[in-house]
């Protein structure tokens, strides 16, 4: 998706029929401005009035309210479909991308870009787009109809016309600019308040409600003066078009007027236009200037979407990898690193650099480096969320990139640092990984993960609430409970991510020993931040700034010197 | 529930600007009329004068001409100037709302985490939903209702025949909004409920994504968000649908009314009892109704939108006041019996301490992290009331005092200090509005920050925050330090104030710090072992 206009070629249909039904309806109007200027000059010449005529009237005075509401509702739910289409694609590539989303914005910002930008476009879609066609098909039509009855008067109108496109750049530019200052000023003001609600606390100890709510004062005051004196030049080209709507009005009206009492001053005592077209001129007046106003109004409505979508680009931006449907092994096989290199975003350095590697089937491999060495980056490759900017992964002959991903994440047990939990007890939240499982094999997952202890001196037991993300359990034990979620799947390939660093050390031991009987025949990726009580381990990775820098048995890295200075630094 | 939000009373100090917007908004619509209705009356008048060339010479045009400009300028003019004035008010009323909330904010117990960024940004959208309130609701039934009752008895005076059948159809037209109200109000409120819902529904989700992918969990989840946001969608369709017919009901209700009152002048007409003339100028005179009405059709979305905004603002109350007590004199002592602490809601509680203090005395507060350190620091310093056990100071229960007594003499650093985008000074006056330059280049010198602030060329005057000068988070955390040292407190409760410093750096802040609070009360807690003095205490939390 690159533009804001592209999006609405989806519901090209439906946008032309509302533009067509909103210019049907201006000549429904100038039908109705000619019958009643009839009607009135029938009145004044004293004749009679024909029955049907009235009727016609009544009904095409009912007739364009009725096209203006179908013009309207078809605009909106062309806007809906839109925005219900765009809404799926994105959830479907945000969901896709993994952790890679991250690198966009918070969760809480994504589902805002997601829910309330989305809904941003509606205005633009609905409104916007129709009007921008209407605003030169009404007043031209307006102006034909009035030019075949009066050349001067549609002379009058016309002369301010093309200024419309002039004062259509002049207003958006303006519109634009104000509207850009104001959400700067207002993004600063805004800012700051957020800023002293987050710091309530501080603000609390320290007692100083009063200075905030003195800066705060200031800060409102010095915004409301600022933007008071950009609004005033920004409502001055609004009010330019409104002047020249009523000046066209007042006018025509005038010459019209004088014409008729023959009192125009190059025209004495000579009537140009009579009665019947002068009063159908003067009650189309006002509608010609009517869609332009609109527009004007409306305007914000552009600028708004235009902001959406600039926050939405990024989305369709991710390089997320969509996978194919070639199936991946259910036994351990080799997996391949083959140069992958893999970019952060933008102004980042690489995450991951030319790593060549293999793990043979059932091999355990431990992966170690300071924080930010690109450990976590590594194991998450596996998943198969991003592509890689270079190089390749293989999964025994296949390439990761033409997997049935899906499938492939069944074979893989994944525990993140920060395991992740959604409201709800205990027992739901284990069951995601098998929904199936029995009591027994709760209870012997459970025990497998050293979780027994804890999770039965819980009132509750199983049943236990844990709230949002698992608040109300320490991070030790959620690492444990991770665990036992994970051992109820059947996967061979086992990605650990600094999987016990929030145990107490002697805990980390009993872990560590467990985890070694649990992985007995699986294949093991273990990134940790140090070897302790891991010696069990075939083969250890340390890595450097997304290279690995060194691979061999544990005592060999255990003297490699840069495994004993980072390891000194984390001593301290 | 008292002390409600009152939007009558934020608008208060400033009815002036209100009054100006509401009038400027009747003189412009007045004027839309009164151009439409003089120069319809005008070319018909002149048509007819025409008609009888004699007369035409004597027909006075100067008077209607000069209304037609009239009304053409001050239709301009007076929208112009609504504008301005009726935003220059509702920026008047934001900032009302601001202070006014800000206020309650800071008087509530809503402790800001880093969970609650979302929360807020919603707060203060609904901050900004409610200044829409008298723009959207109040100036257009106000407009509506003034002019058109103008109209009418405009027209009364004129013709009481016509007056009576354009009474009767307008007060057709005004059970147009209240249907609108009875039928849609209740679906605008759920459409706000929804919306909470779905993004609920959405966000928590999206937080665990990873581990849902692995375990074929998303599916179901994003099914389940899909179906909310159906809901939503249609609940919107229907509440879109309201409006349009609502619309449609007022512009074909005017319709019909311009049209009967048309016919009805008509028979006058031919009875010779009105000129066509002011047939005309009547008939023009409808036709500047529709737009007065037709923000009607949406005043009850905006009434829901505003009440439920309303609704959300004052869920956040005052925190009631739990102690009494105001007089905490003499040496401060500090004695925690069998205390234990937890937040609300954990299934996690600390292990129970023991311990007594005095002034001059230093804790070393230890454990691996996780401990709950921080738990404990919070309920030391009035946050979190015990989860067990008591803690005195000087010999009275803490939650005896009043809260203002509390944080006078309590101060606590927190692990994620606050600094905003204030310069240097600024931030640190925070804590003391009056303290002198001496008082904050001492302050700034104890934490040992002398070095970096001789280096900035600006010095005090530095800004920080977002916008200023880089600050690290070892050094954000000692200038909210020396923020803190500033208040003066009696016990101080530190948060791991020790992280990322060398050993050299830590012995000279700490003693400073003994240096200068010889008189106070002073609690470190810290994950790594620390080399202590013979004089101060330790307290090891182990995990339970």
């Amino acid at each position: 998706m690159q533009s804001l206009r592209q999006l609405v070629q989806s519901e090209k249909s439906r946008l032309h029929l509302a533009i067509a039904l909103g210019a049907t309806a201006t000549f429904l109007m100038i039908w109705q401005c000619w019958l009643l200027a009839t009607l009135c000059d029938l009145a004044l010449h004293q004749q009679q009035i024909p029955t049907d005529l009235p009727l016609h009237i009544l009904v095409l005075w009912l007739l364009r309210p009725l096209l203006l509401a179908a013009k309207d509702l078809l605009g909106l739910r062309a806007s809906q479909a839109i925005r219900t289409s765009i809404r799926k694609q994105l959830v479907g590539i945000i969901s896709s991308a993994g952790p890679l989303r991250q690198s966009i914005a918070s969760d809480g910002d994504l589902s805002t870009r997601l829910l309330e930008q989305v809904d941003a476009l509606d205005p633009y879609i609905s409104r916007y787009v129709p009007q921008l066609y209407l605003v030169v098909l009404c007043p031209l039509a307006i102006s034909v109809a009035v030019a075949s009855q009066s050349l001067l008067a549609a002379m009058l109108l016309l002369a301010t016309a093309p200024l419309i496109p002039v004062f259509m750049i002049l207003l958006g530019k303006k519109a634009a600019e104000a509207s850009q200052q104001q959400v700067q000023a207002l993004g600063l003001l805004g800012g700051r308040f957020l800023e002293f609600l987050r710091g309530a606390a501080t603000i609390r100890q320290l007692q100083a409600e009063p200075q905030v709510l003195n800066r705060l004062n200031n800060a409102s005051e010095d915004y409301r003066k600022r933007t008071m004196s950009v609004l005033s030049k920004a409502f001055l080209s609004g009010a330019v078009l409104e002047l020249f709507a009523s000046l066209a009005i007042a006018l025509v009206a005038l010459y019209l007027g004088l014409g008729l009492l023959g009192e125009l001053p190059w025209a004495k005592a000579e009537i140009p236009v009579s009665y019947q077209p002068a009063l159908f001129i003067l009650l189309m007046a006002p509608e010609f200037y009517a869609p332009l106003r609109q527009l004007g109004s409306d305007y914000h409505a552009k600028a708004q979407a235009e902001a959406a979508f600039a926050s939405l680009a990024p989305i369709w931006a991710l390089p997320v990898c969509a996978g194919g449907n070639v199936k991946a092994a259910i036994q351990p096989v080799t997996i391949s690193f083959q140069q992958i290199t893999l970019q952060g975003s933008e102004h980042r350095t690489a995450l991951l650099t030319e790593i060549q590697a293999e793990v043979l089937p059932a091999q355990r491999i431990g992966i170690i480096g300071a924080s930010g060495a690109g450990k976590t980056s590594l194991l998450e490759s596996l998943l198969g969320f991003q592509q890689p900017n270079q190089g390749q992964i293989r999964i025994g002959e296949h390439l990761l990139t033409t997997l049935d991903l899906t499938q492939w994440r069944q074979q893989l047990v994944y525990l993140s640092q920060h395991s992740q939990w959604l409201s709800g007890s205990l027992r739901s939240n284990l069951l995601l990984a098998k929904p199936e499982a029995t009591e027994q094999e709760l209870h012997l997952v459970l025990q497998q993960a050293l979780c027994t202890d804890f999770v039965f001196s819980l009132p509750m037991g199983l049943d236990t609430e844990l709230a949002e993300a698992g608040i109300g359990l320490s991070g030790g034990q959620l690492q444990r409970l991770a665990l036992a979620r994970a051992l109820l799947k059947q996967s061979w390939c086992w990605l650990l991510d600094e999987p016990a660093s929030m145990l107490p050390p002697e805990q980390q031991q009993l872990y560590f020993q467990q985890l070694r009987l649990l992985t007995q025949g699986n294949t093991l990726l273990l990134a940790t931040h140090h070897l302790a009580g891991l010696d069990w381990l075939d083969q250890v990775w340390l890595l450097q700034q997304g290279r690995i820098v060194a691979k061999g048995t544990v005592a060999e890295i255990q003297a490699h010197p840069l495994y004993q200075a980072s390891y000194q630094v984390e001593g301290q | 529930m008292k002390n409600q939000l009152k939007l009558v009373a934020l608008m208060r100090p400033h009815w002036r600007w209100w009054l100006l917007s509401l009038t400027l908004g009747t003189l412009t619509l007045a004027s839309i009329m009164g151009l439409l209705t003089v120069s319809g009356w005008f070319i018909t008048a002149s048509a007819l004068a025409g008609l009888q060339l004699a007369s035409a010479g004597s027909f006075n045009y100067f008077g209607p001409a000069a209304l037609i400009r009239f009304f053409a300028i001050s239709r301009t003019a007076g929208r112009y100037f609504e504008r301005l004035s009726s935003h220059n008010a509702i920026l008047l009323l934001l900032q009302q709302l601001r202070l006014w909330f800000m206020q309650r904010f800071l008087a509530s117990a809503f402790r800001p985490s880093s969970r609650s960024a979302d929360l807020l940004q919603r707060l203060i959208t609904d901050i900004d939903r409610l200044d829409q309130w008298p723009l959207r609701l109040v100036a257009p039934l106000f407009w509506t209702c003034l002019i058109s009752s103008a109209w009418l008895v405009a027209l009364w005076l004129w013709q009481p025949q016509l007056a009576q059948l354009a009474l009767f159809y307008v007060l057709g037209l005004l059970l147009v909004p209240v249907l609108a109200l009875f039928l849609g109000y209740k679906g605008a409120c759920s459409l706000v409920k929804l919306a909470s819902k779905r993004r609920q529904e959405l966000v928590e989700p999206l937080s665990a994504l990873t581990m849902l992918q692995l375990h074929q969990g998303w599916t179901a989840a994003e099914q389940q968000w899909l179906h909310t946001e159906q809901q939503y969608q249609q609940l919107l369709w229907r509440q879109q649908l309201l409006e349009l017919s609502c619309q449609f009901l007022l512009l074909s209700g005017l319709a019909l009314m311009s049209f009967h009152l048309l016919i009805t002048a008509l028979a006058l007409v031919a009875e010779q009892q009105i000129s066509v003339a002011a047939l005309v100028a009547m008939l023009m005179s409808t036709f500047a109704l529709p737009e007065l009405w037709l923000p009607l059709a949406s005043l009850y979305r905006h009434l829901a939108d505003s009440a439920m905004a309303k609704q959300r603002l004052n869920q956040i109350q005052p925190e009631a006041e739990t102690g009494t007590y105001c007089q905490l004199t003499g040496p401060i002592t500090l004695e925690l019996q069998q205390l234990s602490a937890a937040y609300p809601g954990a299934l996690q509680r600390t292990m129970a301490v023991d311990c007594s203090l005095k002034a001059g005395d230093l804790l070393w507060l230890q454990g691996p992290s996780g401990v709950g350190k921080s738990t404990l620091l919070s309920t030391l310093a009035g946050w979190l009331t015990p989860a067990s056990g008591r803690v005195l100071v000087n010999g009275q229960d803490l939650q005896l005092y009043s809260s203002f007594t509390q944080r006078q003499h309590i101060g606590l650093l927190s692990q994620q200090v606050s600094l905003f985008n204030m310069t240097l000074a600024a931030n640190l006056r925070l804590a003391r509005a009056q303290a002198s330059d001496k008082e904050l280049y001492q302050a700034l010198a104890d934490v040992q920050l002398t070095d970096w602030l001789t280096a900035l060329p600006q010095g005090l005057e530095t800004p920080l925050g977002e916008y200023g000068v880089a600050v690290s988070g070892g050094q954000a955390r000692r200038i909210a330090l020396a923020r803190l040292l500033l208040q003066n407190c009696s016990i101080l409760l530190l948060d791991e104030p020790l992280v990322g410093l060398d050993s050299s750096t830590i012995q000279k802040l700490l003693s400073a710090l003994r240096q200068r609070c010889q008189q106070q009360i002073l609690i470190i807690a810290s994950h790594q072992p620390l080399a202590t003095e013979a004089s101060s205490h330790q307290l090891r939390l182990k995990l339970l």
